[in-house]
């Protein structure tokens, strides 16, 4: 008998196949919507991510709670001694690397205009242990002590500076004297992070010194190995040794809260968005399997007269929602799949050369991920939200006494 | 020949009687024609940028650390500026708001001029900030002048660590000064234009301040009016008159 149902229901669906079709796309592009936004979103995400900790923050890192609370303080009032934690921390197997850097806020000139910038004293041979920001570099990486300056691209887009051009930086120092500083363009910056294209790095030696900052800086960044939280705890812990109240260790994920924030909000957005492509959908079925039952009342009424059960002509009904909600789950999620290949393999450039904007730390080519729990899951939830769909029609239909059906 | 000796003596001593000045003696004569304890003066300010240039006309009070600007060109109008000791509001006539102008703000450009806040809201005496040193004599555009090296002193927060001013030896003015950071690179240079006999005491009414960072670019902020010890309305340095 499952096999006749079977028969009877793709029959059907195959007599009304402009509709059957229209259902099936419909469902099949919400499927597909759900499959490309998620890996758009977890791609930048995972990108952003991935910037913030190789360009910004590393992935933990040790700062005045006064930066973390207040992004855009560039004071010089928050600054630490970083040799009191080196030698504690150098001991903790977690911490694979570490670098210091100092940032404050500045100006740079080039004799014509000038432009406000968020200046970075960084080692120039501890930063590549933790920061991949040579990976991105034209030009020559700084050297101790001297009177260089790598400026990241918009800045250098901005002043139209290129290498080997000499800018002067004016900046404060900890006693708020104008200090300017003459310095040689060595290399220009062009990341994937807009943040970064928009400082300028320097010596901190130089910088310290210029600032009349004796080994101070504002941050200590690390890379760590195994369990990000037991290096996050075992790195607190140093932190509280000092009895330092003005510090703490923060993981990339507390450092960039911003963003943290916005990420969530983005998902919340993408989940809303996803629940009313399904809603479509299964509007959809409902409304093929309701015209369906209603252009079938004769025949229903005939088959129940030839003693087909409620409970049978209900499955007839069911089977032809899991058909639709089958073939169009499937075609979703292989155009999907087809899709997402291209953005994981090659990404897309909607952009250009602009920033995304809003502080989010991507710019140029975004690229999708693999999420197969999304796509199995999609798949499952097509056909099952199809099925569930047809239920209450299927049931409706059936119910009708065979007399009153065949006289309509 | 006796009397012959005696007049070249006289005028060795005469000659030599401006370079017996110290620093702090010139810095004090300067400060006694440029401070005054209350004034009232209507002010105009052009801005030079490029080719660009605008004008802005301002009326001002003052009273000891406090000062009040109010803007009177059509584009500013109502716009106005209270200096309340440390403090800097500005109030904004057609959004109604009050701005405190704190942190990296106050080195910005006071209306877009050369002349950040910070150096507008600098009340203090430079001989209580800087150690002075009586560099030489000079003669500036004809007139002979006192030239002092002014370096911060230690543990004082000054804006500028090194400064050099050229003092007219007649007027008792700075007519020019050079502003440095502290690696020694000139960030500003003002000069005056004009100085005005005003109620017994010479002031430089026409002031002229090049950003030396800045190709092009200058502020000449010029005096019209100036009335020296004014009966100051109570309640005039406060942030309700700012609104009102």
């Amino acid at each position: 008998m499952a096999g006749i149902l079977t028969k009877l229901a793709f029959r059907n669906l195959w007599r009304q196949r402009r509709r059957t079709i229209l259902t099936c796309l419909a469902l099949a592009f919400g499927i597909y919507m759900v499959i490309i936004l998620d890996s758009f979103v977890g791609g930048m995400t995972e990108m952003a991510g991935r910037n913030i900790v190789q360009l910004q923050t590393g992935d933990v890192q040790i700062q005045a709670h006064a930066y973390v609370d207040d992004p855009t303080d560039r004071s010089l009032d928050h600054v630490f001694a970083y040799s009191d934690f080196t030698d504690d921390l150098r001991q903790l197997d977690q911490v694979s690397a570490m670098t210091p850097r100092l940032s404050f806020a500045a100006e740079l000139h080039n004799g014509m205009d000038d432009y406000h910038v968020r200046a970075m004293g960084v080692d120039p041979l501890t930063d590549p242990d933790v920061f991949t920001t040579q990976q991105y570099l034209a030009g020559q990486w700084l050297e101790p002590g001297q009177q260089q300056v790598v400026v990241g691209a918009r800045v250098a887009q901005l002043l139209d500076l290129t290498v080997s051009d000499y800018v002067i930086l004016l900046t404060r120092t900890a006693n708020n004297a104008f200090q300017a500083l003459d310095l040689e363009v060595v290399g220009i910056l062009d990341t994937p992070h807009p943040e970064v294209n928009l400082a300028v790095y320097v010596p901190l030696d130089m910088a310290q010194t210029s600032l009349g900052l004796d080994q101070a800086i504002t941050s200590l960044h690390m890379t760590v190995s195994g369990s990000a939280k037991s290096a996050y705890e075992a790195i607190s812990s140093v932190v509280e040794q000092q009895n330092s109240t003005a510090l703490g260790a923060y993981t990339w994920e507390q450092a960039a809260e911003d963003f943290m924030v916005m990420a969530q909000s983005s998902r919340a957005i993408h989940s809303m968005l996803l629940s009313m492509l399904i809603l479509i959908a299964i509007v959809g079925v409902v409304n093929a399997i309701l015209l369906g039952a209603m252009e079938r009342t004769r025949e229903i009424g005939v088959l129940k007269a030839m003693g087909m059960s409620e409970r049978e002509v209900t499955q007839e009904f069911v089977t032809e929602a899991f058909g639709i909600g089958f073939v169009g789950s499937a075609a979703g999620v292989l155009l999907a799949l087809l899709t997402n290949w291209f953005l994981v393999e090659y990404g897309i450039n909607p952009y250009g050369d602009m920033d995304l904007g809003a502080g989010i730390p991507l710019r140029g080519h975004l690229y999708g991920v693999w999420n197969w729990t999304i796509i199995a899951g999609a798949f499952m939830v097509g056909i099952l939200a199809s099925v569930l769909a047809g239920i209450v029609p299927a049931i409706r239909a059936a119910g009708k006494s065979p007399i009153w059906a065949l006289r309509q | 020949m006796k009397r012959l000796v005696l007049l070249m003596l006289l005028l060795v001593c005469n000659s030599g009687s401006a370079i017996a000045e110290t620093a702090e003696q010139i810095m004090k004569m300067v400060e006694a024609n440029v401070y005054y304890g209350e004034a009232y003066m209507e002010s105009d300010m052009t801005i030079r940028s490029g080719r660009r240039e605008m004008t802005k006309t301002m009326s001002i009070w003052v009273q000891g650390q406090n000062a009040l600007a109010e803007f009177t060109n059509p584009a500013d109008r109502g716009t106005k500026y209270l200096k309340l000791e440390d403090e800097m509001w500005i109030f904004f006539p057609d959004a109604e708001d009050l701005v405190l102008i704190s942190g990296h703000m106050l080195r910005q450009g006071f209306m877009g001029s050369d002349m950040s806040y910070e150096d507008m809201m600098t009340t203090e005496k430079l001989s209580e900030l800087y150690d002075l040193e009586l560099e030489s004599q000079e003669d500036l555009d004809g007139r002979p002048t006192w030239v002092i090296g002014a370096t911060a002193k230690e543990g004082v927060d000054v804006s500028y660590a090194i400064r050099k001013m050229w003092i007219d030896q007649e007027y008792h003015i700075s007519v020019r000064e050079e502003l440095y950071a502290v690696s020694g690179r000139l960030l500003k240079v003002s000069r005056v234009e004009e100085i005005d006999q005003i109620a017994g005491r010479n002031y430089p009414v026409t002031v002229v301040t090049e950003d030396a960072l800045r190709r092009d670019s200058s502020t000449t902020l010029r005096i019209l009016h100036i009335d020296f010890d004014i009966d100051v309305a109570d309640g005039l340095f406060s942030l309700e008159s700012l609104q009102r």
